[in-house]
């Protein structure tokens, strides 16, 4: 079935559109969430809570690219349970090492919550990362999109674990600069 | 626990805000698509003209040869492994998952990661993907040959060649990811009567299939 098919269903508020959707993307978002939370019940549920989460949102939401769109709403449940998971001390997996990463991005001073409820920030990652040469660009991608572990990165792509870690290093400092440059003051 | 000058929640922030990268690069970079190695194009090239001087000769002796029944020098025909190096273009055929380097016309050509399931888990019961996916091995396909870590192998008619490809080496299976779905190409699929080579498969029918 097609992505549009399947949003129309969802606008017809037509209950199929959620098996339609699992059909289709389930896979895929059990893989994003499995990714980052690296336990089978809590990707499952929040699988679950994907498509409740679309239900809520189509209408007035009409992606464009479904998986694109489901697999952003997994990533945030994902993070947000990875969150939870670590303030009750139960292990952050990679959440942890990824944080203590981006804080070498953030300039010294300014509200990256206030710059971030602003589209301008997203945009503007968005075209950073865009920007980077193709195998860079997956391994960013990888490893803050989906926060794949080092070595899963390492072993997909036939690099060293030390490769990627050099990589992500210059390209966070070259991110941090690039903030800095534009003056979001995060 | 208060966090030191609210740089986690700054960090934490910042890691929400790159939920919205670009949907077509985020797609690209899903797991298990992986991207080509970096060639060697000298040695790329020095294949190429190797290939291209033997296939000269082999196909002016086979022209000139008295029993060739007045062929019209055209080859008899790809063996089954070369046609393996069709790429279908969509499914991330030889460079186009990451679209960047280069593609070369000929596909059938270059290296490729490909990963071992672990038959002997699979066998035991385990179901997980991840657990499955095993080691990492090289597949280096060079016209009509193929090896996996330097032993001949045969490839499936019609399969892409990119990596991230899985393989069965005891139900000589291969296994292509996409989309979410799982593409099988039995490498003799005369042995797998019920399997649709190049059919899309969701995981639990994967595992179905495989465990019989």
């Amino acid at each position: 079935m097609t992505d549009e098919a399947i949003v129309a269903l969802y606008w017809e508020r037509n209950e199929t559109a959620i098996a339609r959707s699992d059909e289709k993307y389930g896979p895929y978002c059990r893989s994003v969430s499995f990714g980052i939370l690296r336990d089978r019940r809590d990707a499952e549920e929040c699988v679950n809570d994907t498509w409740m989460s679309a239900w809520n949102a189509m209408p007035p939401h009409k992606p464009s690219k479904l998986q694109f769109f489901l697999g952003k709403l997994t990533r945030n449940l994902s993070i947000n349970r990875l969150e939870l998971r670590r303030a009750k001390k139960r292990g952050g997996g990679e959440l942890p090492l990824v944080l203590s990463e981006l804080e070498g991005c953030l300039p010294d001073s300014g509200s990256v919550e206030e710059a971030a409820e602003g589209k301008e920030l997203a945009a503007f990652l968005s075209q950073f990362v865009h920007e980077l040469p193709e195998a860079k660009r997956r391994v960013f991608i990888r490893r803050y999109w989906y926060l794949s572990s080092v070595a899963d990165i390492a072993r997909e792509y036939g690099m060293s674990e030390a490769k990627v870690n050099s990589m992500l290093h210059r390209m966070r400092e070259k991110l941090r600069a690039a903030l800095e440059k534009e003056g979001y003051g995060l | 626990m208060k966090r030191e000058d609210n740089r986690e929640e700054r960090a934490f922030a910042l890691l929400q805000a790159l939920g919205d990268l670009n949907e077509e690069d985020v797609l690209r970079a899903e797991p298990g698509r992986g991207v080509r190695k970096r060639r060697n194009w000298g040695s790329v090239a020095a294949a190429a003209a190797f290939i291209l001087v033997c296939g000269s000769v082999v196909g002016a002796l086979y022209i000139s040869w008295p029993m060739s029944g007045g062929q019209s020098g055209s080859t008899s025909g790809a063996p089954p492994v070369s046609s393996s190096g069709v790429t279908s273009g969509e499914t991330g055929g030889a460079g186009s998952a990451s679209g960047s380097d280069g593609a070369e016309g000929s596909a059938a050509e270059g290296t490729f990661t490909v990963y071992l399931l672990d038959e002997a888990a699979l066998d035991a019961g385990e179901t997980d993907f991840d657990a499955l996916a095993g080691t990492a091995e090289t597949l280096s396909v060079s016209g009509d040959e193929a090896e996996l870590d330097g032993e001949p192998v045969s490839l499936p008619e019609g399969m892409p060649l990119t990596d991230g490809l899985i393989y069965a080496p005891g139900r000589q299976m291969f296994i292509v990811r996409e989309s979410g779905w799982f593409v099988l190409y039995p490498v003799q699929p005369d042995d797998w009567p019920d399997v649709e080579s190049g059919g899309r498969y969701s995981w639990e029918e994967v595992l179905a299939v495989l465990t019989g």
